[in-house]
């Protein structure tokens, strides 16, 4: 097990390693030169000249590669060029919040849409398992933005129980915030838990069928403790795979409901210092989440051996 | 007099598709204290069903269970409440399943899986519950128990899973054990072993065992009574002695023509029973047998199914026809000669031919890897040196139990794996280092059968296009008119019915797939063809049909044969010269007879005791000598003779060194130093 963890940490400094390979030549490739924006286009091609030296922008790439990597890995990802601030600073201020709503989707998404499987399966065929069916269909079919703007029309508009947009720390006021993050929060959630509930079903299912819940229910054991003890262990595993998958899909989709409910997390960060050119910014915000998302995965992989025996112990 | 368990009438109905299968129709039978009583039966008979209606074990939907009662202890268990079900199920009635690999649950130790029963039944904390399914595991066999308790299915082998399985279904001290062809996944040794142990328990604690199998050899070895079951019904019943020694349905009948014994007559033919299992689907009231029944008469077809009756005292049969021994004889033999393969055209002739194959110091290993960077550590020697021929024409019997090496020496010859060292000589040229493009030509003289029709043709294949594969693959056929030819060549060369050539593989049966896998084998014509398991998977009426195919083939076609089998009554059937494997070494080869007749080494000898004979009178005075323990794993291989820690006559001197194969009698060698000495003397 040891050796796995290792060798699986290994693994994901490979990945890192791609990772900022791959943030570093978009980049490079990306049109526009920071330079220009940085002066705006009243600047003499001289000055251009110089603030490109001043930015490092003049060396090879793989000097400034290397810089670039050393840096970050002191935890210095360079100055913004739009905002002249830390961008180190900047990230630390906006992470935070889409951490936040992230991870309240995430335990929301598998509060409910494990145990929504788990009925489903055990009610096969029957009207809950429809209903359920429905919702999740429903659920990965609607993209994350559009359903945004329908809770915004519905729930502030209309109805008015939830402002609008805006976002405040639950340590400031914790009543505000619960109030303008459930939107933002089950929007984040719903494909999610979709996804888990549908996974968790047909897991669960085809636990059902194997000759193990068989021999458990010949020693008489009841329906719930079968489910409960022998089913959904073995059920679970298929699941924490998808919990890899859906970081990622909830990372990816607090872009657009950032912009929807005006909320300063990373999301709206990237895409304004997209719009900004600022690729200092958008540089540090990809490598903050290639981080984010590739250690979920090593926690996933290292939870696999305490989910099965026969990966834990050869 | 009122019995443990009475069953009366039972009907067990499943719904497949708005068709209502009649997977258990009438069915009654009765099981007293401390008898085992097998009920008999191929894939599809009900058998199974039938045990698991009464506990309700079923899948209800599709299942239903739609008449009769089943008594235990006078109460109906199929109207008693959920409650008292669950406290029968586990407590009172306990069960083994087919499948040990699968039977346990993988994420929970095997110690809680024990306990979780003990204290939901015998109501104990879960200190004196520990303890309890510690002394469970002792006595079944499982050594150091105290630290196994906490181990997970996966760290046990499959005979040892099996065992951990019994432990659980008799942790309560049930009154029925249902042994659900509890042996059929073990091999030979490890099925004899839990077979003793079973039978052991009934003397100890007055268990009942109900023995649910389609192996009539461990019927005869085991069983006190027989209900034998075909298509949904109980078709006779009565002790083994009565069955055995004359048998009344025509099914049973035929069932004991059609599988070989390890005391037959060489060269005896196998009677196969004609088609196939009918459908129960919309069952007529009709004798279900009649189409496939060689003693049927034209007014079987006008009559109702027939009943159960009495033929004398405990023997029952339901047949309209009173079949008299004389009959049983003539039809036999009417049948023997008619399909023309007498005993005497047994190939005797080909011993001095020359060699179709020959494998010399064959090896091939397979690397162990460790620690972070994968570093090879060590070899597992899956076939370490072995040397073998095959002549032309021959039929060359490997057998072995599982984990001796026998797929990985014919995937190494058939180049699937690249041999680690060793020569492979097929026709003159050694093929075990020629490089792949030189290889391709060479291949369609050797073909492969596998083991399991039903994963080895593709789904979405017609029958005909899987045929005719090779001669695309190899370009054997030049025209359209050509191709469809030979297809439909091959097709009646296995007993298929050519206009099923656009047939998918699932609409046919398992024997006919088997046929398929057959024809497509022989589609290139080739000299030399591997049979891996070929009959194994399927039932024993059809297995007859298929050694047959094969052996009319050979003699058609001039094939040699590497047959590759656990079942050692086959193996012997159909074999010339028989090789039989330890550990990734040969460790015996003889011709079949003094092979089967005068084994040499130790083990030899266990395995053909192991193996038990359809006959209760021949079992009644064999001696059961069991081969102790299992095998060990090729990881770690003992030192000296590999079979030193099994063997009854092991010394000292065994452990020193590894015994070369010597030959001690013309064409029979052996592996053991202490046989050797012997002989010489």
């Amino acid at each position: 097990m040891i050796a796995f963890i290792i060798r699986r940490l290994l693994q994901t400094v490979i990945v890192l390693f791609m990772v900022t390979l791959i943030v570093f030549s978009i980049l490079q490739v990306l049109p526009g030169d920071p330079a220009r924006t940085l002066l705006g286009p009243e600047a003499s091609p001289e000055q251009v000249e110089q603030i490109r030296d001043e930015l490092g922008l003049n060396r090879p790439l793989p000097v400034q590669y290397i810089t670039w990597v050393e840096h970050a890995v002191q935890g210095d990802l360079g100055k913004s060029i739009a905002i002249k601030e830390d961008v180190t600073g900047i990230i630390g201020e906006h992470l935070p919040k889409t951490l936040y709503i992230s991870i309240l989707s995430m335990v929301l998404a598998i509060v409910i849409g494990v145990p929504a499987g788990i009925i489903a399966a055990i009610r096969r065929g029957g009207k809950i398992d429809s209903l359920i069916s429905v919702v999740s269909n429903f659920g990965m079919a609607v993209p994350a933005f559009w359903l945004a703007v329908l809770c915004v029309y519905f729930f502030s508009l209309k109805l008015g129980w939830f402002p609008v947009q805006g976002y405040t720390s639950p340590f400031k006021d914790f009543w505000l915030s619960t109030q303008q993050v459930i939107m933002p929060v089950i929007c984040l959630a719903f494909a999610a838990l979709a996804s888990f509930a549908r996974q968790t079903r047909s897991a669960m299912l085809e636990v059902i069928m194997q000759d193990f819940t068989r021999t458990a229910r010949s020693k008489g054991l009841k329906e719930g403790t079968i489910i409960i003890k022998h089913t959904l262990k073995n059920a679970i595993i298929p699941v924490i795979t998808l919990v890899g998958l859906q970081v990622r899909n909830i990372v990816g989709s607090t872009i657009f409901v950032e912009q929807v409910f005006n909320i300063p997390g990373m999301g709206r960060l990237v895409v304004q210092s997209i719009f900004n050119q600022d690729f200092v910014v958008v540089q540090g915000c990809v490598l903050v989440i290639a981080i984010i998302v590739a250690f979920t995965n090593l926690l996933i992989d290292i939870s696999y051996g305490f989910a099965d025996p026969r990966i834990r112990i050869k | 007099m009122s019995h443990l368990l009475e069953v009366k009438n039972l009907q067990t109905q499943f719904t497949v598709d708005r068709n209502v299968v009649k997977a258990v129709d009438g069915v009654s039978y009765y099981v007293d204290e401390g008898e085992i009583v097998a009920v008999v039966g191929e894939s599809g008979s009900g058998k199974s069903v039938t045990q698991y209606s009464g506990i309700q074990l079923i899948p209800t939907p599709p299942g239903k269970i739609a008449g009769g009662e089943v008594l235990f202890n006078g109460k109906n268990l199929l109207q008693i409440s959920g409650e008292e079900l669950r406290q029968v199920r586990g407590g009172e009635i306990g069960v083994v399943f087919q499948e040990p690999m699968t039977s346990l649950n993988p994420v929970l130790t095997i110690g809680y899986q024990i306990i979780e029963t003990i204290i939901l039944h015998l109501k104990m904390n879960k200190k004196d519950a520990r303890k309890h399914a510690i002394e469970l595991l002792k006595s079944v066999g499982i050594p150091d128990a105290e630290e196994r308790i906490d181990y997970y299915p996966h760290q046990f082998s499959g005979g040892m899973r099996q065992r951990v399985c019994i432990a659980m279904a008799m942790a309560c001290k049930p009154k029925i054990l249902i042994a659900d062809e509890a042996t059929t996944a073990l091999d030979v040794t490890t099925q004899a072993q839990i077979l003793e142990m079973l039978k052991d328990i009934v003397k100890e604690t007055k268990t009942s065992i109900v023995l649910v199998t389609h192996n009539l050899g461990i019927v005869a070895r085991y069983a006190d009574r027989i209900y034998v079951m075909y298509a949904g019904e109980i078709v006779e019943s009565g002790t083994t002695k009565e069955i055995f020694s004359s048998p009344k349905h025509p099914y049973t009948i035929s069932l004991l023509n059609a599988i070989p014994r390890l005391d037959d007559p060489k060269g005896r033919q196998l009677i196969p029973i004609d088609g196939i299992p009918p459908s129960l689907i919309n069952k007529q009231d009709i004798c279900a047998f009649l189409p496939r029944c060689p003693h049927r008469t034209a007014a079987c077809s006008f009559k109702p199914a027939p009943k159960l009756e009495t033929v004398s005292g405990s023997h029952y049969s339901a047949c309209h026809e009173d079949i008299t021994t004389e009959a049983i004889k003539e039809v036999a033999a009417a049948r023997a000669t008619s399909e023309d393969s007498s005993a005497d055209a047994f190939n005797d002739n080909q011993s001095d031919n020359e060699n179709l194959l020959e494998v010399k110091n064959l090896k091939m290993y397979f690397p162990v890897t460790k620690g972070i960077l994968k570093r090879k550590v060590a070899d597992v020697k899956a076939v370490d040196d072995v040397s073998f021929s095959i002549k032309k024409g021959e039929t060359l019997g490997l057998v072995g139990e599982s984990g001796c090496g026998k797929t990985t020496i014919i995937r190494s010859i058939l180049r699937m794996y690249e041999p680690t060292a060793g020569d492979v000589i097929f026709d003159g040229q050694n093929i075990a280092k020629m490089p792949k493009h030189k290889l391709r030509p060479i291949r369609r003289n050797i073909s492969l059968v596998f083991q399991d029709p039903f994963s080895s043709l593709d789904p979405r294949q017609t029958a005909g296009s899987i045929v005719g594969e090779p001669l695309i693959i190899h370009k054997l056929t030049k025209t359209k008119a050509e191709y469809e030819k030979r297809v439909n060549e091959l097709f009646e060369l296995v007993g298929l019915n050519p206009e099923w050539k656009n047939r998918v593989p699932h609409e046919f049966s398992g024997g006919q797939r088997q046929r398929i896998g057959i024809a497509r084998a022989l589609a290139s014509n080739p000299s030399f063809i591997v049979c891996d398991e070929a009959i194994s998977a399927l039932d024993v009426s059809i297995q007859a049909q298929i050694i047959n195919l094969l052996e009319d083939l050979q003699k058609k076609l001039g094939l040699t044969y590497l047959f590759v089998a656990h079942d050692l009554s086959v193996v012997r059937h159909i074999s010339d010269r028989v090789v039989v494997m330890y550990l990734g070494k040969i460790i015996e080869v003889a011709d079949w007879k003094s092979l089967y007749e005068n084994p040499l080494h130790p083990y030899t000898k266990g395995l053909l005791a192991a193996v038990p004979i359809p006959d209760p009178f021949v079992e009644e005075n064999r001696e059961h000598v069991m081969l102790e323990g299992e095998i060990p794993s090729v990881m770690n291989r003992p030192k000296g003779c590999a079979f030193f820690n099994r063997c009854p006559m092991a010394t000292k001197e065994c452990s020193e060194a590894e015994p070369p194969l010597v030959e001690t009698e013309e064409g029979h060698s052996v592996a053991c130093i202490k046989v050797g000495k012997e002989v010489r003397v």
